[in-house]
């Protein structure tokens, strides 16, 4: 490995397989069998409407990214478009109230996993894994290594041999007398599913940020993000056509943990304790992901001055961000706490997914405005990708996005903690950039912006040379 | 090549990013996949190189930026091993201590130059083995800089950069080390 620069080695199965390589989780895992409980099998449909507007959202990351290929993501996409408090609700809105909702109802998910397997109720077992975790994380051990992709693997590739075996009838237990109708409620009601469907492919804008190693990434990314969503979509579509000629639409959309009830449908006590297994590991690793990396982000965050001094504390025996592992703690009990209140049945599950989603979709319409104001700003500046049929995935992904976002508002609940969680995260950021004498809405120089990658991250001579004599 | 080694490739990058802000005291030597050697005879020790220890996530990697280095010193009679740990209240000030059961801790301790830079570097880990075969001092140091953080889900990749104060502070603990050793 002689020269360690970032080149264009990358093909287009290389940006697949990031495309694909772990679009899974125990939350993913719900929507899918509880989308299906719901839609019966236009669900598929609804699954591919919202397949194709992750894409034109995922285009969008890939000519931000290539664009400015900071570690900030969204965050530093914004500086240059809208200004900071744009680009620090972008952040906290896309990544913090995604790590908070999605590692409380992964644990949730996880724990309803272990309750079915063992009768030990689920918050028990959150609990000693939410202990469990926090100790080893504070004390600095690691462990969980080498899991991760035989975790991903196993999941997808058990999800379309289930979904295979459900669909050849091989193996199976009896299929259900009368076959489920395609449509169950209206396509109206459908539509309104759109919202959370695209949770199906969240991680999948991972590719966006390889854009500048990817060979000719204007037929590349693309091209690897539609057929690497394809592939998802079509595991998806084996799962939930096989799933449902098994089980009953309402006890699949009533469940907690519809992809292990489903899979136990379908093969008996081996494909309960199959998937309940996966289950289980998926929440503890993932919770275990998100203590492990956010507070090391946030820590040098705030040796770099862009977070409070208090997130780069380390405690002097363990050596370990304990502000930061316990921010994370908190941010999952927050969902932990209030699901015990509810008593974690699917509409809470669900409710915290469409939380999530909401302020996740808000991210995307930032990004997507990005590229529109920089286009417009900025159009002669280096840009390794650049969005084909601009600007109609723009307007098509900022339209379906709002759409997406008012069918999940239409839920009061969704659109209570959401509004909460939105005056929270403004209120802390203005008080922050108040606090520290810094303008709201200034857009900052992309060369500024440029000049802050490289003191902190990578970033190459040729894009400050070519910036300032972009304007 | 699967997506690990793409996030590989990232963190290898960000390796040779970090360890050639270091130039303005030595030069790189050797580059391998994780592992980057600097011309340690320009700071006066035997060797010095860069590697990141890899934690493997589900969603996610941790890659912890890690110097390595090799001081030669023949004088010391015994194997022995010396670590760095800080003492302290919760939130309060953190002391740094070497602690070892033979008397250089205490000569390590009593140095106001190591002391001033471990209290003002964030050390997770700081290990000085003494091994009698090969006639020197291993030095593990893990400082708080250069860690390449990647997540999934939500999609963030981060690494921080030394400052220049961090850099100087590097090489100079370094340099002090061998000073003690060879005093």
């Amino acid at each position: 490995m002689g020269d360690l620069k970032l080149n264009r080695t990358l093909g287009f199965w290389a940006a697949y397989s990031a495309s694909v390589g772990l679009v899974v989780s125990g939350t993913a895992m719900v929507v899918l069998g509880n989308g299906y409980g719901i839609g019966g099998p236009a669900f598929s449909i609804i699954a591919l409407i919202s397949l194709f507007i992750i894409l034109s959202v995922a285009l969008s990351y890939s000519e931000m990214a290539a664009m400015i290929p900071g570690a900030g993501m969204v965050g530093e996409y914004t500086l240059p478009a809208l200004g900071k408090l744009p680009a620090i609700f972008a952040v906290l809105a896309g990544y913090i109230v995604l790590v908070g909702t999605d590692g409380g109802t992964n644990m949730i998910v996880g724990g309803q996993s272990f309750e079915t397997l063992t009768g030990v109720p689920w918050y028990i077992a959150v609990i000693v894994i939410l202990i469990f975790l926090s100790a080893i994380n504070l004390l600095g051990v690691s462990v969980f290594g080498k899991v991760q992709s035989v975790l991903a693997i196993s999941m997808m590739a058990l999800l379309g041999i289930v979904g295979l075996l459900g669909l050849l009838g091989i193996g199976t237990q009896e299929q259900l007398a009368t076959a489920p109708p395609f449509s169950p409620i209206t396509w109206k009601e459908q539509m309104g599913t759109l919202g959370i469907a695209i949770w199906l492919y969240i991680g999948m804008e991972f590719v966006a940020p390889l854009a500048e190693e990817i060979k000719n990434p204007g037929r590349n990314i693309p091209l690897a993000m539609l057929f690497g969503c394809f592939t998802i979509w079509l595991v998806d579509l084996l799962f939930g056509l096989g799933v449902t000629k098994y089980i009953a639409l309402d006890e699949l959309a009533a469940s907690t943990i519809p992809h292990v009830d489903g899979a136990a449908a379908m093969l008996g006590n081996t494909g309960l304790v199959l998937m309940g297994i996966v289950s289980i590991i998926a929440a503890i690793t993932t919770c275990d992901t998100y203590l492990a990396a956010v507070p090391r982000m946030l820590y040098g965050l705030a040796k770099e001055g862009l977070l409070p001094k208090a997130f780069a504390y380390l405690h002097p025996k363990t050596r370990t961000p304990w502000v930061g592992i316990f921010t994370v703690i908190g941010l999952t009990m927050i969902v932990l706490v209030y699901a015990f209140a509810n008593n974690a049945n699917i509409d809470f599950v669900t409710t915290m997914i469409s939380v999530a989603c909401s302020t996740w979709l808000m991210s995307y319409i930032i990004t997507q405005v990005d590229v529109l104001i920089l286009r417009k700003k900025y159009p002669n500046a280096h840009r390794p990708f650049k969005t084909p049929l601009y600007p109609l995935p723009q307007i098509v992904g900022i339209v379906a996005c709002v759409y997406m976002i008012y069918t999940l508002y239409v839920d009061f609940t969704v659109l209570k903690i959401s509004a909460i969680v939105i005056a929270i995260l403004i209120a802390l950021s203005i008080a922050y950039l108040k606090g520290t004498g810094q303008k709201l809405f200034q857009p900052v120089p992309l060369e500024k912006v440029f000049e802050g990658i490289q003191k902190r991250s990578e970033l190459d001579e040729a894009y400050t040379s070519e910036s300032t004599n972009s304007k | 090549m699967g997506i690990y080694s793409i996030i590989d490739n990232r963190a290898w990058n960000s390796l040779k990013l970090v360890t050639d802000q270091f130039n303005a005291f030595t030069t790189v030597t050797r580059t391998d996949i994780n592992r980057i050697e600097l011309d340690a005879e320009k700071i006066g020790i035997k060797t010095m190189y860069s590697s990141y220890k890899v934690m493997n996530k589900w969603m996610g990697r941790v890659y912890i930026f890690k110097w390595h280095c090799f001081i030669e010193d023949s004088a010391s009679p015994h194997n022995q091993t010396i670590k760095l740990q800080y003492r302290g209240k919760l939130f309060g000030e953190k002391i740094p201590e070497f602690t070892s059961k033979h008397e250089l801790a205490t000569k390590l301790n009593k140095d106001a130059e190591i002391m001033k830079i471990c209290k003002a570097i964030d050390f997770e880990k700081l290990e000085l083995s003494y091994s009698k075969r090969d006639n020197g001092w291993n030095i593990e140091i893990w400082p708080n800089y250069g860690d390449f953080i990647w997540m999934l889900i939500p999609p963030v990749r981060y690494f921080r950069k030394p400052n220049d104060v961090e850099i100087q502070q590097t090489i100079q603990l370094v340099q002090r080390f061998r000073d003690v050793f060879t005093s």
